[in-house]
């Protein structure tokens, strides 16, 4: 782990003697990456040093291409809002850093043969099991298990209607008949149990998209402000989340639209992060993005709501096999139809395994579990150190077993 | 008697995390991203143990007729929990907040005022405002519903931080909605399950059911389509939620002085289109608006339609059902 902080000129010399590497200049302070053993070492002499990204690769990203001022104001910005509740975000952090094991799992399984492919299967579905338990620890506690399995129908209904709407959905329709059937046993199920309204088609799920719009003009601010949607001005129109069905009707108005998120939840996200010159980066990032390689955007953005899938149903399972257990072996052949597409969808075919990197990540993984754990306990946060070392006491033997199949130098 | 606030924390519904804390006390619980992507942890707050032990802290300090009842459930069983504090009978006055899922600081707004008045309240008063404080809680019966969407409030805090209006799924059978061309033109909707009534669309008023526009936007909206986390979809029928028939019974019930019902992302304070003539309202809405601006922050003072038109929401539904209109001590 290599934290990034921020640290006011006078706090720098606490710094002397103690290995960092500064990663910017400010007016009043410096950007400073440094190790977890320093940064607790830091911590102990001043409690109130702010992190600012949990990587040096996650800040150099998100400054990329500012002018020195665009900094100050990047860093201010998330020194007010992000940094004071950074502790809150790891359990966050962590989850994102299981989706990139899982995509590399996946890989290494795909190109394994023999006995090595078996144990990277399994690997891939205790990976699961442990990014289930990440993403809903302390969460669902008083959620009853119907609740739970109308989520997971949630999620399967949206991804039938996105599977639909994707570039090629010819190449997708194994899929959505997987998805249609799985819909099916959880819309019976909740039937079943009374709940009458699931037993036939899904339900109806609207699909947002953070969208550019030009020209813009008084009545489509008006428009947006009836919503109380927050709008961007960008170039010569703004960058909203708009319903993908609502995009005719802008077109028939003579105004172009564009797509720039495939998930408007990160627009919401990004609007509420990120400084106006961050943005505007982002969305010709993004718009380029989805300009030149349509598919490959489509199929990112599917994979996670395929991975949300199968972890809410994972997480409906799990309580099924405490409260329904004939309804658990059913759901169970469910996540192991999900598993498997996910195993099979998430490897990017331009991107083969490299040896070693798996063992790499997940070490580096396990790292900064332990590293949040010692940060949750030296800061008085018991209840996440204690769900930060229980994540690390699985992953442990997981990544041991892994190591001892990888080959001798 | 000076009301120390705990430190500010939202709060859920209610956990199985708080079994074993203190009263009052907060936990760590995961929620869902506002960016849908994943998880955050925050420390919260359980609605329902701390109503219960700030009517336990109003019993002991003698306040009459402190309770904690449940004024009805929503669709999905919660309670909607209402905590009731003083013996003034002929003036009610009810605060309701969270009718709006993912606008969390409407349930705290009312909670705090409930705490505040409780926390603060001596029987030997000394200061103004204690005896103010006293005055209002032996001369008022005030009626707190922090979350009047408690199913919709949960999902918010466990699957969709982004969710806004209760999670009744109906069945329902395609049809064809008739607009003009200014308001996007006719719309089409299939058969099948909606998820997603907004309980602020619901309400019994006249003219429920009936669709409104602003701006070309459809703001009412009898398009089932609509539901989902951005509802705006009145339902089918007036007060035909589980959430909107017992707050709607509660009003009918108690005739209420005063309602005053809380929700954000907007400096407004909001009246009845059918009041802007009512001496009596003008006077709470002038009070109140007088109060806030004091504070060095202001807001707007407008009759709600000047935002944009609804019908079914409880500003209208109400008013109503307060058949008194004269000015209270």
């Amino acid at each position: 782990m290599e934290p990034v902080i921020y640290c006011v000129l006078a706090c720098l010399v606490l710094l002397d003697g103690v290995p960092h590497r500064t990663l910017a200049h400010l007016p009043e302070g410096a950007v400073v990456a440094l190790g977890d053993a320093p940064f607790t070492a830091l911590r102990v002499r001043d409690p109130a040093t702010p992190v600012l990204y949990f990587s040096p690769e996650e800040y150099a990203d998100a400054v990329d291409g500012l002018t020195s001022a665009e900094l100050s104001a990047a860093i201010g910005r998330r020194l007010r809002d992000w940094s004071p509740r950074a502790l809150e975000r790891a359990a966050g952090w962590l989850a994102q850093r299981g989706r990139g094991s899982l995509i590399l799992a996946a890989a290494a399984e795909q190109a394994a043969a023999g006995p090595s492919s078996a144990i990277l299967a399994e690997h891939f579905a205790t990976l699961l099991d442990l990014l289930t338990r990440i993403n809903g620890q302390g969460r669902f506690g008083d959620t009853r298990l119907d609740e739970l399995l109308i989520f997971a129908l949630e999620k399967e209904a949206l991804l039938l209607r996105e599977l639909a709407a994707a570039p090629d959905p010819a190449r997708l329709r194994t899929e959505a008949a997987e998805r249609a059937e799985t819909a099916r046993v959880i819309g019976e199920a909740l039937g079943r149990r009374g709940q009458t309204e699931y037993a036939g088609p899904p339900p109806y799920i609207e699909m947002w998209r953070g969208v550019f719009v030009a020209p813009v003009d008084a009545a489509l601010l008006a428009r947006l402000k009836t919503r109380w949607e927050p709008a961007i001005p960008w170039r010569d129109g703004v960058v909203a989340r708009w319903k993908l069905r609502d995009l005719p009707r802008l077109q028939q108005e003579g105004r172009r639209t564009t797509l720039v998120y495939l998930s408007a939840g990160q627009l919401l996200g990004d609007i509420s992060e990120l400084t106006r010159a961050q943005l505007d980066r982002q969305f010709t990032r993004r718009t380029a993005a989805l300009a030149a390689a349509p598919e490959r955007s489509s199929d990112g953005y599917l994979d996670t709501l395929r991975l949300n899938a199968l972890l809410a149903l994972k997480t409906a399972e799990g309580r099924a096999e405490r409260d329904a257990p004939r309804l658990a072996a059913a759901l169970r052949q469910r996540v192991a139809v999900g598993t498997a597409r996910l195993a099979a969808t998430l490897p990017s075919p331009s991107t083969p395994p490299v040896p070693g990197q798996l063992v790499a990540v997940e070490t580096a993984w396990l790292g900064d579990m332990v590293f949040f754990a010692g940060w949750a306990r030296a800061t008085g946060h018991p209840t996440l150190a204690e769900w930060f070392s229980g994540w690390s006491d699985l992953l442990r033997p997981e990544l041991a077993r892994l190591t001892a199949m990888q080959p001798r130098p | 008697m000076v009301w120390n606030p705990r430190n500010f924390h939202y709060h859920v519904w209610d956990d199985p995390a708080f079994d074993t804390l203190a009263p009052l006390a907060a936990a760590t619980l995961t929620i869902p991203a506002f960016d849908q992507s994943g998880t955050e942890t925050r420390t919260m707050y359980s609605l329902k143990r701390d109503m219960d032990e700030l009517r336990t802290r109003g019993h002991a300090k003698g306040i009459a007729d402190a309770g904690v009842v449940s004024v009805g459930n929503s669709a999905g069983g919660r309670a909607l929990c209402a905590l009731k504090v003083g013996n003034g009978a002929a003036h009610k006055v009810l605060f309701t907040g969270a009718h709006h899922a993912r606008e969390w600081i409407s349930a705290e707004i009312p909670y705090l005022v409930a705490e505040y008045l409780i926390e603060s309240y001596t029987d030997t008063p000394a200061t103004p405002k204690e005896k103010r404080i006293k005055h209002l809680l032996q001369n008022r019966q005030i009626w707190f519903v922090p979350i009047a969407n408690p199913d919709g409030h949960h999902y918010t805090t466990t699957m969709d931080r982004n969710w806004r209006p209760n999670r009744r799924t109906h069945n329902v059978h395609g049809a064809t909605i008739h607009r003009s061309p200014a308001n996007g033109g006719s719309v089409t909707y299939l058969t099948g399950p909606y998820t997603g009534v907004d309980i602020n669309r619901n309400y019994n008023t006249p003219d429920w059911g009936t669709e409104t526009f602003h701006n070309g936007d459809v703001t009412t909206s009898c398009n089932p389509a609509d539901g989902g986390a951005d509802s705006i979809w009145c339902g089918l029928a007036g007060s035909g939620e589980a959430e909107s028939l017992a707050i709607d019974t509660l009003i009918r019930a108690h005739a209420f002085r005063a309602s005053i019902t809380y929700h954000n992302f907007g400096q407004l304070l909001l009246y009845p289109d059918t009041s802007n003539v009512d001496h009596y309202v003008q006077w709470v809405g002038g009070g109140i608006r007088d109060l806030v601006n004091a504070g060095g922050n202001p807001y707007s003072y407008e009759a709600s339609s000047t935002l944009y038109r609804t019908t079914g929401d409880l500003l209208e539904f109400s008013p109503s059902y307060s058949p008194d209109k004269s000015i209270p001590d």
